[in-house]
């Protein structure tokens, strides 16, 4: 961090901007956030980015409202949390309000039913895409610790994929039971010297 | 009739067992279409202006919201969205003394996981329950995978050909 402090104000401006800007989302965000803070400003040094993003990830919720808060935080304190997530979500959320009420009345035209017929099947390959770029650096840190690990990491991807294909079971049991089966499993390939046994 | 304080703590608790912005899609489409609050219509649609709406793109369930319940709606879910992130800044004190406890570890991996694996099975079943499937439907999919895994194509150039090629195919 620099000693040149960002005021309130600043940040409020700086993260507005990086919010309006994204259209298309939290990839572009992540962008053009690091483009301002760390390249242009540099108010952060690219590790204070990347330790930034390990600790966004144990947080639950959007990763990069998350960056702002922490950013932020350490940039102005609590008022630099209001200025950062304030300006990343309070326009986007406006335009995101006024898109939906406009798009209530013009739903019915056809063109609009069509282009979004399309528009919700490639969303549907993105999130595969999220999904994908999700599990494949996971199982790579799982394959690092044991072969065990590895094995409850790939069980829980294709269980969870079913019962959510199934759509009977409870998905919060479902997303509880992997965190907890995971964290057995994790703590278990933590001390490789003791015989492993699995109750699952 | 839609009762919103349970529309509020159904869209917190959805968000705060996520990751990222698509993560509390999964059990909140369960939660919402077992009391008719919602349809598979209205994820669709809000899915798809969340995409295209500017900022990250978990405000997909403002949009959501704005549809099914209105202004209230839409103010309760930004809400139930942007407090669960905003846990980071205690967390952040805490990290070095918990993140490496192999327990906290495991557990937010393996809800990751169950996200990453479940998330793109729901948002399939919503396109398919909205619109049914056919060919230009699955080419559709295939070809947003295809060029988003190439890395050459912005995501919001791949999604705005799958919107050209709807109105082009769906006359």
């Amino acid at each position: 961090m620099s000693e040149a402090g960002p005021d309130a104000v600043l940040l409020l401006r700086i993260w507005t901007r990086i919010g309006l800007q994204s259209f298309g989302g939290g990839q572009a965000v992540q962008l053009y956030a690091y483009e301002e803070l760390v390249d242009r400003r540099k108010w952060l040094r690219a590790e204070d980015w990347a330790e930034a993003w390990g600790i966004c990830q144990m947080v639950p919720g959007v990763n990069v409202v998350a960056v702002a808060a922490l950013t932020g935080y350490r940039l102005a304190g609590w008022a630099g949390v209001a200025a950062a997530v304030g300006g990343l979500i309070v326009p986007s959320v406006l335009i995101t309000v006024l898109m939906t009420a406009g798009f209530v009345h013009i739903r019915d035209l056809g063109w609009v039913g069509t282009g979004l017929h399309g528009l919700v099947f490639a969303a549907a390959g993105g999130s595969v895409m999220v999904g994908y770029r999700l599990i494949r650096p996971l199982l790579g840190i799982s394959r690092g610790e044991s072969r065990l690990t590895l094995v409850a990491s790939v069980v829980v991807v294709v269980v969870a994929a079913l019962l959510a294909l199934g759509g009977r079971v409870p998905l919060l049991a479902v997303l509880l039971g992997a965190g907890a089966l995971l964290a057995a499993v994790v703590t278990l390939a933590d001390r490789p010297l003791e015989p492993v046994e699995v109750a699952r | 009739m839609i009762d919103g304080l349970t529309f509020f703590w159904l869209v917190l608790r959805a968000s705060l067992l996520s990751s990222g912005g698509l993560g509390n899609l999964p059990l909140l489409h369960q939660d919402l279409l077992a009391r008719h609050w919602a349809a598979d219509r209205d994820f669709a649609s809000a899915l798809a202006i969340g995409q295209v709406a500017p900022g990250p793109n978990g405000l997909w369930v403002v949009a959501l919201g704005f549809l099914v319940y209105g202004l209230p709606g839409a103010a309760l879910s930004t809400v139930a969205v942007v407090a669960p992130p905003l846990l980071v800044v205690p967390v952040g004190r805490l990290h070095k003394r918990y993140a490496g406890i192999p327990a906290v570890r495991g557990f937010v991996r393996g809800l990751t996981l169950a996200l990453a694996g479940s998330v793109p099975v729901v948002f399939l079943r919503v396109a398919y329950s909205s619109y049914g499937l056919d060919w230009l439907g699955a080419g559709i999919v295939a070809l947003t995978v295809a060029l988003i895994a190439s890395r050459r194509v912005p995501i919001i150039a791949a999604l705005a050909l799958g919107a050209t090629l709807g109105i082009a195919g769906y006359r």
